[in-house]
This record gives structure tokens, sequence and C-alpha cells, in this order.
């Protein structure tokens, strides 16, 4: 029994060597090339080639004792797709390139207008890079935006990662990011979706506006303007600006800051005609009020104002939702999502004639403004 | 023999109930739900829930009829002799080949998940080798490790789904059953394939210290999965829509992907991580099942040589198919042979009734 009981443990302990010696996965840190953004482009020559920038970071730099001066390098690969350009990195550097961090992936104009559909599938299947990277659209190439030069060593794709986070939470004029997941889920539904725009205006960026997807291919710009009224339609409302001129007697201008804001958008069928029915609610304080020093009792000041701010949000809306039905022919709003659920007998019987029914539908808007403060200082 | 053992209470029984249901199918039962039933597939994941539920308590009924015995005796004594053995043999078979397919789904899954470059041949057999350990110190030690696992594993998927509720649009919901009821109870059947596990009750009566409370332990221990998948198809159509759902392979880690808090980078991670341990219980249980079935059937009474005997054929049929498809196909014989198992006890339980076998006298008397 005693030698059953040594054999056993003999055995455990020869185990043991097999089981905890070394890990298959193990990758030391310094092996791997960590790929922080994506571009990409179609290529130059050759019709369906395309041409995929890398841009990999180095950790060297971002350790306190950096020897390397510069923390990231971009690498260009033209191929057939995405997958022989990853694989071709492999035959340019000594370190294996992951996709596990990384952070944007941007497609250039050209690219998003022709090639865009089949060459997605790679970003959709694989599992090294995380659902919630966020995609924009460059107008140009995109790999002009990976090799900005920001000062004080900032890297690209870290900088316009945190834009597409951030920086829609500020301004009315730029939209929130798309995430690979998403665009996955908009193939699958077949609905058009916008993604934000990202352009180089004289060695500057500027990430306004966006880029209207249809069939998962690029089919127009929109510029600030048009995508406010775009996100009252689309509810994803958050924080921004609005500006409004003032009429003679008023004064010159006015600049409201909105935070808090409230839209909802829902189908309505009468009579065998869509109406787009929205209701919004914006809640906002005053900060800027450009005129001339005048008494005007306060009350009546701020119910003009804000129909004022209702009538140039509706116009604004209005604006853009033409454009969109007119123009694009696109519903970046999930109209088309929302029609199906909401009516969906409806839908089964109309949806051949879904562009017509489309074309003909019109909106129905419910503003509401509420100017709550004016700031430090009165009117 | 059974009774020097202390006896299972009956939170034990229910923690058991929920992890061995609770396991593999985790991962894809979104995209099953969804398929057929598209929008309604939360719907239809909660009625198969409420089928289950009604076939667990028929179980339930039968082994109270028979309150010392496992099914292996007592489907003999229902059966014939003969009968009985075959219906048995089967039994012990079915369990043999579902701790092999859920181990090669396992291995699979963490292949592409997490281990891209280890051999899925040392995965799987460092499974077995744990569950070997685990299923060889009886039924108590198995229990016992449900207890511990229940909260970490619940816990991970409940997080996935609260962590995703506010993605939900609710507008997806509008057209619900707009196709009717026909897809959904369609739909039924297939989802109830992914609350299999409760076949374990046919075995535990005999080790459980109040009997008379079994019954709502048995049922306890399946709200919680019903609740949990609910919810969990709930979550992800709402997020994703169905048609994205039913397109995706693994459709819950893709919402455990979503989720993106400051100091967990990769919740998926950790995810899969807890959701081993599910896969563990459930595995411990079946081959717990396949090897008491085949010991009984010997008529022998230490069921330890049997485990030993079973690893290596678990490992031999978890290593034979080649491909995806093959594992599918595999999961389907395997899915449709348990819920014919699960569906035997309605016959067996009337021809208990019938045959006068079992039930209260027969219960005092022994």
């Amino acid at each position: 029994m005693l030698m059953l009981k040594k054999i056993s443990i003999a055995c455990m302990i020869l185990l043991l060597v097999f089981v905890s010696t070394s890990c298959w996965d193990q990758k030391e840190i310094e092996d791997k090339a960590f790929v922080i953004g994506l571009a990409l482009d179609k290529a130059d020559e050759g019709h369906e080639e395309i041409e995929v920038t890398f841009q990999i970071a180095e950790p060297n730099a971002f350790a306190p004792s950096g020897e390397s001066d510069e923390p990231f390098w971009n690498i260009s690969e033209v191929a057939a797709d995405l997958t022989w350009a990853h694989i071709q990195l492999t035959k340019r550097m000594n370190q294996v390139p992951s996709l596990e961090h990384c952070q944007i992936i941007l497609v250039g104009e050209e690219f998003s207008r022709a090639l865009g559909h089949d060459n997605l599938d790679f970003l959709f299947r694989t599992h090294d890079i995380r659902r919630k990277v966020h995609v924009g659209v460059v107008q140009g190439k995109a790999k002009d935006i990976l090799n900005i030069d920001f000062k004080g060593s900032l890297i690209p794709a870290f900088v316009i990662s945190e834009m597409m986070n951030e920086n829609h939470n500020y301004s009315l004029e730029i939209t929130n990011y798309m995430d690979i997941g998403s665009i996955h889920a908009a193939k699958t539904n077949n609905y058009d979706f916008i993604l934000p725009k990202l352009v180089i205006d004289k060695d500057k960026l500027d990430m306004s506006g966006g880029g209207v997807f249809k069939n998962m291919h690029l089919i127009g710009w929109l510029d600030g303007v048009d995508l406010m009224g775009i996100r009252f339609l689309r509810g994803d409302v958050g924080a921004g600006f609005l500006a409004v001129e003032l009429p003679e007697k008023l004064g010159k201008r006015a600049m409201m800051k909105v935070f808090e804001s409230k839209s909802n958008m829902e189908p309505v069928i009468k009579e065998g005609r869509l109406i787009v029915k929205l209701d919004l609610r914006i809640e906002g304080d005053m900060t800027e009020i450009v005129r001339d020093k005048e008494e005007i009792d306060e009350t009546e000041f701020l119910c003009k104002l804000e129909e004022l701010y209702e009538q140039d949000v509706k116009n604004k809306i209005e604006k853009s939702f033409r454009k969109m039905q007119q123009e694009f022919n696109s519903d970046p709003y999930q109209l088309k999502e929302k029609l199906m659920n909401y009516y969906p007998k409806f839908w089964k019987e109309n949806q051949e004639t879904w562009d017509e029914v489309y074309r003909s539908a019109t909106l129905d808007l419910d503003v509401k403004v509420l100017i709550r403060r004016v700031g430090e200082i009165k009117h | 023999m059974q009774n020097k053992q202390k006896g299972l209470s009956s939170f034990q029984i229910g923690a058991l109930v929920t992890l061995t249901i609770i396991g593999m199918n985790i991962v894809y039962l979104p995209r099953i739900a969804t398929e057929h039933a598209k929008v309604d597939g939360a719907l239809a994941t909660f009625l198969a829930g409420i089928l289950s539920i009604g076939l667990a308590i028929v179980i339930i009924t039968l082994c109270k009829r028979f309150p010392q015995k496992t099914i292996i005796e007592f489907s003999q004594e229902i059966l014939g002799k003969f009968m009985g053995k075959v219906y048995c043999m089967l039994f012990a078979i079915h369990a043999t080949a579902v701790t092999a397919y859920i181990l090669r789904g396992f291995a699979d899954a963490l292949k592409v998940l997490l281990l891209p470059s280890t051999p899925l041949e040392i995965t799987m057999i460092c499974m077995l080798l744990v569950i070997l350990y685990c299923v060889h110190g009886g039924i108590s030690t198995i229990v016992r490790t449900c207890e511990i696992f229940l909260l970490p594993s619940l816990l991970v998927i409940f997080l996935t789904t609260l962590f995703n509720l506010p993605n939900v649009q609710l507008f997806r919901y509008r057209s619900s059953l707009s196709n009717g009821i026909t897809p959904v109870l369609r739909s039924v059947f297939n989802v109830t394939i992914t609350y299999l596990g409760y076949e374990i009750l046919f075995f535990v009566l005999p080790f459980t210290k109040n009997k008379r409370k079994f019954m709502v332990s048995g049922i306890g221990g399946m709200v919680v999965p019903v609740l949990i998948y609910t919810s969990m198809v709930f979550v992800m159509v709402g997020v994703l829509g169905y048609k994205a759902t039913s397109e995706l392979v693994y459709p819950t880690i893709h919402l455990a992907r979503r989720i993106e808090i400051e100091f967990i980078g990769r919740f998926d991670i950790l995810f899969i991580i807890f959701w081993i341990l599910a896969v563990f219980t459930s595995l411990t249980s079946y081959l717990y099942m396949a090897s008491i079935s085949f010991t009984r059937l010997s008529g022998m009474r230490n069921y330890k040589p049997f485990i030993l005997i079973l690893v290596p054929i678990c490992y031999v049929i978890a290593i034979l198919p080649q491909d995806i498809s093959e594992i599918n196909i595999l999961g389907k014989i395997m899915n449709y042979a348990g819920l014919a198992i699960v569906l035997s006890s309605i016959p067996l339980l009337i021809l208990a009734i019938i045959r006068k076998k079992g039930g209260n006298a027969y219960a005092e008397k022994n």
C-alpha cells in the first residue's frame, strides 16, 4: 500500500513536469509588434489590390529610459486582401504583428467607394481584433492621417481613437464612432450608417461631418451641419453647442450650450404613406448673447429665443432629411429597421417598393427647446 | 452503501442541476434561439425552459417512486430485465458521448478564443485529468465543487447581460410575434436541447438527505438556467438584432467582447475563464453519469475503475471529428439522443403506474 502511494506521488510529480513547464501561447512582449492603427486604401496601380498601412507601436519609447525617438512607425503593404497584407508584414519584421491592441481602423475614400464590401470580412471573422475598435472614413488617402506629425510625439492612432471616443459628447457636428461589431450588424441587417469623416486641412486634422454608407459602400459626404440634423433624427444627441442668428430688434446672435436632449423618432403609417415623427426636446444654457444693451423683458426674451431655436433646429433637421432622402436615398437613422419592427405587415407588403415609400415620406417635427439659465450676467 | 454517505442538501442538488445544464451551450445559445424564432428568440427560450421544467417534474416524480434507486436499477424493474438493460446501455453510451462532445466543443472554443497555439490534445487531456480527479471523489465531491463554482460562473454570465442592458434597443421587440406563433413553437424544440443536463436528476435521489424536498430543489435548479438563458437571448436580440445574432458562431462571447470597462481591458477573457468552470462542472456530471451507469449495468458496486476505462474512450470519441461541421453533426446526434432520453421518462412513468412498480408502499417496504 505504501509502495503504491509512493508510486502515485512519483507519477504526480512527473505529470507536473509536463503540465507546468511551459505555455504554448507564451510570447514575450518584446517579440510582439503591436499594431495600433490600420489604414485601408485602394492601391494606386492594380484594380483589386488594396494598400494596408499598419501603425506599429515602439514599446521602447514608452519606457522611462526610452532610447527610441519615434514612438511609432508606419509600414504599408500592397496585397490582394487584408490577410495577405498581414502575412506580408512577417516577411519584413523580426516581430510577430498582433492586432490585439488595434485602436482605429481608417478607410480611405476610394477604397470605401469601390471595394469596401469585399474586404472587411477578415475584420469580422478574426478573433484578434476587439469588437469595439473605432472605424472612421478619410476624405483622401487614409494612410496620410496615420502619417500626421503631432506635436509632443503623440501617436496619431491614439489621438484619433480618443477623439472618436469623446468628442461627440461636446460637439453636435461630430458623429459617434461605429465599431466593428455594429458594422457587422449593419451589414447583416442591411442598413445604412455614417462613419465619422476625417480630413487633413493644411496639416490640421478635422473630424466634423461624416461619410454615408449604403450597402457597405461610401455614397457621399456630409458636413457638420447636415450631421447635426441626422444626429437629432437618429437619437444619439448628447451635448453640444447651437448657434442662432437673432432678428434685428433682439440683437445679433446667440449661442446655447445643450446639456441634455431627448429624441425619439417613430415611423407612422397614415393612409399608406410613411410619416417620420420626431419628438425632440433640448435643454440648454445660454453661453453667449451678442446684442446692444437694451431693456427687454426677460420672460419675453427667453420665449422669443426658444422659438427662434425651435425654428432653427427644425430647418436643420428638415434640410438633412431632404438631403438624405433626395440626394443619397439612404437612411442612416435606422428608419427601415424601425418600420420593419413597428409595422411588420406594412413592411411585408411594401418591401419591394421601399425606395419609393422612403422617397415620398414626410417629416412631422415636434421640437421643444428649453433655455434654463443665462450664465453669470443677466441679459 | 449509499446510506454511509451523509447525503446532499437541497441547495447542493439545485446547484448541481444548474451547473450541469449551464456549460458548453451558453456560448452558442442565442444563435440557436434566433435561427428559427427570429425576434421571438427570448420567448422561445422561455417556453423551452418551461417545457424542460415540465420534463424535469416528470423525471422527479418517476424517481420519487424509487427513492433508493437510480435509473439503472428501476428501469430494469419497469421495463423488464432485457429491455431495461438495453435502455440503460443506450443511456450510458449517450452520457459517454456527451462527455466527449462537450470536451471537444470546449477545447475547440478555447483554441479559437484563448489559446491559439496550444495543441487541442493538451487542452483536452488536461481537462480530462482534472475531471477524472473530481469524479473519483464521488458524488459528494462533484456536488461540493458545483456549490463553490455556482456563484462565480453565474455572476460572470449575469454581468455580461447586465453591462449590455443599456445598449438594448427596445424598438426591436415591436414586431414580436409578427410571424405568428408557429415559428416560435417550432424553435422551442431546438432550444429545449440547450437545456439538456437535467438527466442528472435520474441519479441523485438515493444520495439526497431530504427526499421530500427533492422536487423543490430540482425545480429550483431548473429555474436559474431558464432565467439566465432568457435574459441572455433578450439582451442579445436587443443589442444586435436577430439577424446578426444568428450569424455569429459564439454570440455570447461577442456580447462579452462588447463590454469595455476601464480596469478590465478585455471582459471576454474574464468571461471565458469563469465559463470554463461551468463547462468543467457539466463535464464531471456527465462523466459521473456514464461511469455509474456502466458500473451498475455490469452489476458491480465500485465505479472508480470504470472512470479510468471511460476517460480514454471519451478522448478517442472527442478527437475523432475532423472539422467544425463534423463536430456539429456529432452535437446534433447527441442532442437528439439526449432529448429522446429525457422524453423517455414519460412512458417510463406511465408504465410504472400501470405495472404498479414503485410508489409509496414500495418505498416503505424497502
